[in-house]
């Protein structure tokens, strides 16, 4: 039996990889620790929660004693580790929580795992990352395994710093660590302050479509569950010590992806084509904002044959079906502190 | 679906029992914790179960637990004089916020909440043995204020939710309780002569050793804390042992049961150490039909066996 700690486990990527360990491996135990923030929320792990292989535990990771004490009664034989503030946005207007979460807490949980594990020959310390860590391209070029370090926007510099971090315990004192770094996620579950939910959510409402500047920054966009099946392929079956880029070759401006989901919407919604294309308003752009992500997922692919399992068009069409069945869900997680962000960051610019 | 309990200070002492006596009945049980005073190692043989849940968290913040919940029980503070001396900010916090905070939430829950109030309400009392309507006889500004004052400030806005909101409230006023899981350096008379006997060393009486105590088990008082939340008794109660002893008798008892070869030392009696204490638990007995069944010496042999299997003495 293995034990494995997943932190982050409610968020959004982490609770697509919670459901896929728990009932894939039924003879491993789950611990999914999360603080519960804004981001993370049981209401995506309702199916799972009462497996007989699955913990919830709340805590935090920059709580050091905390994470010692549970590490000591645990004794875990793997950690992956998504926990951290991801919102670029809120990164450049608060970086404080990006600095201690994601930094420190890292630091936490490798120190925590150094010292509690004796014997490190079965034992595994998974860091999920970021491709922002590489920094902007140009218009050409890809982000493989080896480009250098770039990040540009305290979200991006945090998880850099904590990429690091990592490599050194594997460096300096033999931690057994992987590393991946994937593009930008898209699927259910995904908190409204992300392009595409938020995009669906005002469609649906008739709401302004707000677009960074002229839209024409490119991402590279991979379904969540294909980012989930990466990291288990990964887990089990990559080097120890390296590091694997994730990615579904999938390059998209965001005024081209807000006018494909304006196209899919106004069919959903019985609109007249291009109805839904007349919300999108220009907003001042993101500071610092990066023009383009593109990933290179090659060495993942062929040396441990992982490829994304359906197309952009399939995979958005999913995710809008997902939205517009699950209001609940949606109304839930947008709380009046999330009226209060969205205020500030779209409609008082 | 199971009924679904919030515990705080559930890596406590008394937590802990509650933990493994909630689970046994049946109930899901959320344990809340911010392990200032507990350990996780109280805990730990929960962890496994589907029907438990830790939430690491301090309750003098904003508490949110998702979901239904049917009862709130606080037992989270330091409780040890050592303790809230060298944490007295956070036991006033504890006591007043922490419990501002849960009772909110059993009212955002429609869910009936249990408070640990203490004997210490009574400070150092003028009436013996205590009754529920005895008011008490405290030092605000004494050492002992923080808890003291802390825990009479929790049963007064206790009281405030259920008249002014319609909470359901519990309080029960927990008297001297010992018993496995009790933190062998907490500072109290009973695990420190217990601690001293088996390391060989005199044990140290404070002032003449005539100052009295009267020790629950644990088990007992866990039964007492169960019956009280599921009674229909909105008033204080109080749970524990009317058998009293001198500790200068109980040092000797001590002496006694662990065979050792440990003299006694006297040293002068600290400031605001109650010289008597004891529980008129008449209210129990009648209304929840409680009374301690487990007598001292069959309740210390299990504790000294407790103490013995810690690390310290292996």
């Amino acid at each position: 039996m293995k034990k494995i700690i997943i932190t982050g486990g409610a968020g959004f990527i982490g609770s697509h990889l919670v459901r896929l360990f728990v009932n894939k491996y039924p003879d491993y135990q789950i611990v999914n620790l999360d603080k519960l923030t804004y981001a993370g929320n049981l209401e995506n792990l309702r199916d799972v929660e009462k497996s007989p292989n699955y913990k919830f535990v709340k805590g935090d990771i920059t709580d050091s004693a905390f994470i010692h004490q549970l590490f000591e009664i645990q004794q875990f034989d793997g950690v992956i580790h998504l926990a951290a503030e991801s919102h670029v946005d809120r990164s450049i207007m608060a970086p404080n929580e990006f600095i201690e979460t994601n930094i420190v807490g890292t630091f936490n949980l490798l120190h925590a795992a150094k010292t509690i594990w004796k014997e490190t020959s079965d034992k595994l310390f998974y860091h999920v990352s970021t491709d922002e860590v590489y920094g902007s391209l140009k218009e050409t070029g890809f982000f493989v395994e080896t480009t250098p370090y770039d990040p540009r926007s305290p979200y991006s510099a945090s998880k850099a710093s904590s990429d690091h971090i990592v490599r050194a315990f594997y460096h300096t004192y033999k931690l057994p660590v992987k590393i991946s770094n994937c593009s930008n996620n898209y699927g259910p579950f995904q908190f409204p302050e992300k392009l595409l939910p938020l995009m669906i959510h005002n469609i649906k409402n008739n709401k302004p479509l707000p677009v960074y500047g002229q839209g024409l920054n490119i991402r590279d966009w991979l379904w969540v569950e294909d980012h989930a099946s990466a990291i288990d392929v990964i887990f089990h079956q990559g080097k120890i010590g390296e590091t694997y880029n994730i990615g579904g070759k999938n390059e998209w401006k965001n005024i081209d992806i807000v006018h494909l989901l304006c196209k899919i919407m106004d069919i959903k919604l019985n609109r007249a084509e291009g109805e839904s294309a007349k919300l999108i308003t220009f907003v001042k752009d993101r500071a610092g904002h990066d023009l383009r992500y593109a990933i290179d997922p090659t060495k993942l692919e062929t040396e441990l044959g992982w490829h994304p399992s359906l197309t952009f068009e399939v995979g958005l069409e999913k995710t809008v079906d997902w939205y517009l069945s699950n209001e609940e869900w949606l109304n839930h997680v947008t709380s009046g502190a999330y009226k209060n962000y969205y205020d500030n960051q779209y409609v008082k610019r | 679906m199971n009924k679904r309990v919030l515990i705080t200070g559930a890596a406590g002492f008394i937590g802990s029992h509650l933990c493994d006596r909630f689970i046994k009945e049946g109930f899901d049980v959320i344990a809340m914790d911010n392990l200032l005073t507990g350990s996780l190692s109280n805990i730990e043989h929960l962890f496994p179960l589907k029907e438990f849940t830790f939430y690491h968290h301090d309750v003098s913040k904003f508490v949110h637990v998702p979901g239904q919940l049917d009862y709130i029980l606080h037992f989270a503070s330091p409780a040890s004089p050592i303790d809230y001396l060298k944490m007295p900010i956070q036991t006033l916090k504890v006591g007043s916020l922490g419990t501002h905070n849960l009772l909110g939430l059993a009212l955002a829950k429609k869910a009936r909440i249990l408070v640990a109030s203490t004997s210490e309400v009574y400070g150092d009392p003028l009436i013996h043995p205590q009754t529920e309507d005895y008011w008490g006889n405290v030092n605000p500004v004494g050492p002992r204020g923080v808890y003291d004052e802390a825990k009479r400030f929790q049963e007064a806005i206790t009281m405030a939710y259920r008249n002014f909101h319609g909470v359901e409230t519990r309080m029960v006023r927990i008297f001297n309780t010992y018993g496995p899981r009790m933190r062998l350096h907490d500072g109290r008379a009973l695990p420190a002569f217990i601690g001293q006997a088996l390391r060989g060393e005199n044990l140290t009486v404070f002032g003449d050793g005539s100052q009295t105590r009267s020790f629950c088990y644990i088990d007992d008082q866990v039964d007492g804390i169960y019956r009280l939340l599921l009674s229909d008794h909105s008033d204080p109660v109080n749970i524990g042992n009317p058998d009293e002893i001198s500790l200068l008798d109980f040092a000797k008892e001590i002496i006694e049961l662990t065979g050792t070869k440990s003299k006694l030392v006297f040293e002068p009696l600290p400031v605001d150490d109650p010289k008597q204490r004891q529980p008129d638990i008449t209210k129990a007995r009648k209304i929840l039909g409680w009374e301690p069944k487990v007598n001292r010496r069959d309740g210390l042999r299990i504790t000294i066996d407790f103490f013995k299997s810690l690390a310290e003495f292996q």
